[in-house]
């Protein structure tokens, strides 16, 4: 023979896929929330 | 396999490519390193984290999408109008999985992912410090997963149609690479804008502070160990050239399948890096920042035909290419006030697009492939639009790197991110609100950088020694 869950791999590319869009959602969010939290504590 | 020597020259083939991936990863923490240093107390987590994850976000994205761009597109749409989705590196490829008929696909796209990472990272550093990380990522993955690599199936590799019709030839990547996302970077700093102060009210331009210079110095060290690595990549270690029918020649070649030695791209190198330190040196007056980024543009400059010139070439052209990129990086500076806070576009754009042209013309005549069944190259029909050699071979020439070069910082590089980032900008995804970059984007998460100056040290020691009495 030339790894575990073979036949699957379709499957699995495109979990790959929709956990890298969860990571950019994620990062969107996040940085909103950093962003606003620093806006109200402003100083001049 | 069933015989020592074949074992041998794919299991060394393996493990080089390996090796290259291990010293490549430099490049990222001399990155990281660097960048940190460039900028301010305030902005240090945010620097750190943004280039950090540009890492894993290109690679993931080029995992899933890049590496097939590069072996589907490289005779699209010139050579053949057929894209193929079954080349063996589709995310799902049995080929990239443990797999003991292919040792060499994985290592192979493990050096190529290493190269988009840098891709992105060059982009990462000129715009620190009033940058959203959302809207650098969104960009990073087209700098770093299509923009430079789409330039690469068409200009680097043996059976792309820019070198096989055009001649095209830039071994280590100078523009196919470092001028798209030198591009990239100018493209997104003009719709960007400078940091806040980089400006007197008269338009001259003010030195911003690195916060701690010696990260700076020690990063731009680590990037050049890491394009010993990538330098390394950019060739085949060990293959036959020998055509049909002719007695077996074994040898290392560079990505046209045209034989070189590891040798002689080692004095070319070393030759490039330190005559671009020596005249940044003095260009600069003495400056450590200019000083240490001359290495890499006297690399840059010379690297599109570094596989071919003798040192003592390499070495002038990085002469006149550091010159070159020192006087336009200030020259745009003033002129247009930009905010390049680490240099990129000097360093990658100006002096990529220096070394892309510059060897069609000190390469002006010289087979751009060498086909031969190991190293899978074919010669095109009616290939060589701006001449053949004696044996029907194109060549390379001026026209066509020039060609090539303009098509991949402009076309690649510069109009779709500027596009990118004008899209990014017009949905507030591109630039911090001023207060968050007058506060600092780490926000309160300032005192964490280093505890023991905050006082954030102090006051847990204040903490501990309280609890300690009760």
């Amino acid at each position: 023979v030339t790894y575990p869950f073979a036949g699957l791999e379709v499957p699995f590319a495109i979990a790959t896929l929709a956990f890298f869009g969860v990571f950019l959602a994620w990062q969107f969010v996040m940085e909103t929330k950093h962003h606003k939290a620093i806006i109200g504590n402003f100083t001049a | 396999m069933t015989d020592q020597a074949t074992a041998m020259t794919t299991l060394f083939t393996e493990f080089y490519f390996f090796l290259c991936i291990v010293l490549m990863f430099f490049i990222h923490m001399g990155f990281c390193m660097y960048e940190v240093g460039v900028a301010r107390t305030k902005n240090v987590q945010h620097t750190l984290l943004k280039n950090a994850m540009a890492i894993p976000t290109i690679g993931i994205a080029f995992y899933l999408f890049g590496m097939w761009i590069y072996i589907a597109l490289q005779g699209w749409p010139v050579a053949t109008t057929e894209v193929s989705f079954a080349t063996g590196f589709e995310p799902w490829s049995k080929t990239l999985a443990p797999n003991l008929a292919d040792r060499i696909s994985g290592v192979f796209l493990g050096a190529f992912m290493l190269f988009g990472m840098t891709a992105g990272s060059i982009v990462s550093g000129a715009i620190i410090e009033r940058s959203k990380t959302i809207g650098f990522l969104i960009l990073a993955v087209y700098v770093g997963a299509v923009a430079w690599v789409v330039p690469a199936a068409w200009a680097w590799a043996g059976n792309g149609w820019m070198v096989q019709y055009l001649g095209y030839h830039d071994q280590y990547c100078s523009a196919i690479l470092h001028s798209v996302a030198g591009f990239a970077a100018l493209a997104i700093l003009i719709n960007l804008g400078p940091r806040i102060g980089k400006f007197a009210p008269n338009g001259e331009p003010r030195e911003i502070p690195a916060h701690n210079p010696w990260m700076v110095t020690l990063g731009l060290f680590m990037i050049y160990v890491g394009f010993f690595g990538f330098y390394a990549a950019c060739h085949i270690p060990i293959v036959n050239i020998a055509a049909e029918g002719q007695p077996a020649y074994w040898t290392a070649t560079n990505i046209y399948g045209f034989p070189i030695t590891l040798s002689g791209v080692t004095m070319n190198f070393l030759l490039a890096l330190l005559a671009g330190m020596m005249t940044a040196y003095m260009v600069s007056g003495g400056n450590a920042f200019w000083t240490f980024s001359g290495g890499l543009t006297g690399l840059i400059s010379a690297s599109s035909g570094n596989d071919l010139y003798h040192p003592v070439v390499a070495a002038m052209l990085a002469v006149a290419g550091t010159i070159f990129g020192y006087m336009m990086h200030n020259w745009v500076e003033k002129r247009f006030k930009l905010d390049d806070a680490v240099g990129a576009v000097a360093v990658h754009g100006y002096c990529g697009v220096f070394g892309g042209i510059a060897a069609g013309f000190l390469l002006w005549g010289y087979p751009a492939i060498n086909p031969s069944a190991g190293t899978l190259v074919a010669l095109s029909e009616g290939a060589g639009w701006f001449g053949t050699n004696a044996e029907g071979l194109p060549i390379i020439t001026p026209m066509g790197n020039i060609i090539g070069t303009l098509v991949f910082a402009i076309g690649f590089g510069f109009i779709p991110t500027y596009i990118i980032a004008r899209v990014l900008k017009a949905f507030g995804m591109l630039r911090v609100d001023p207060k968050v970059e007058l506060t600092g984007l780490d926000g309160d998460a300032q005192g964490a950088t280093y505890p023991n100056l905050s006082g954030a040290e102090a006051a847990f020691e204040k903490l501990q020694r309280k609890e300690a009495k009760t």
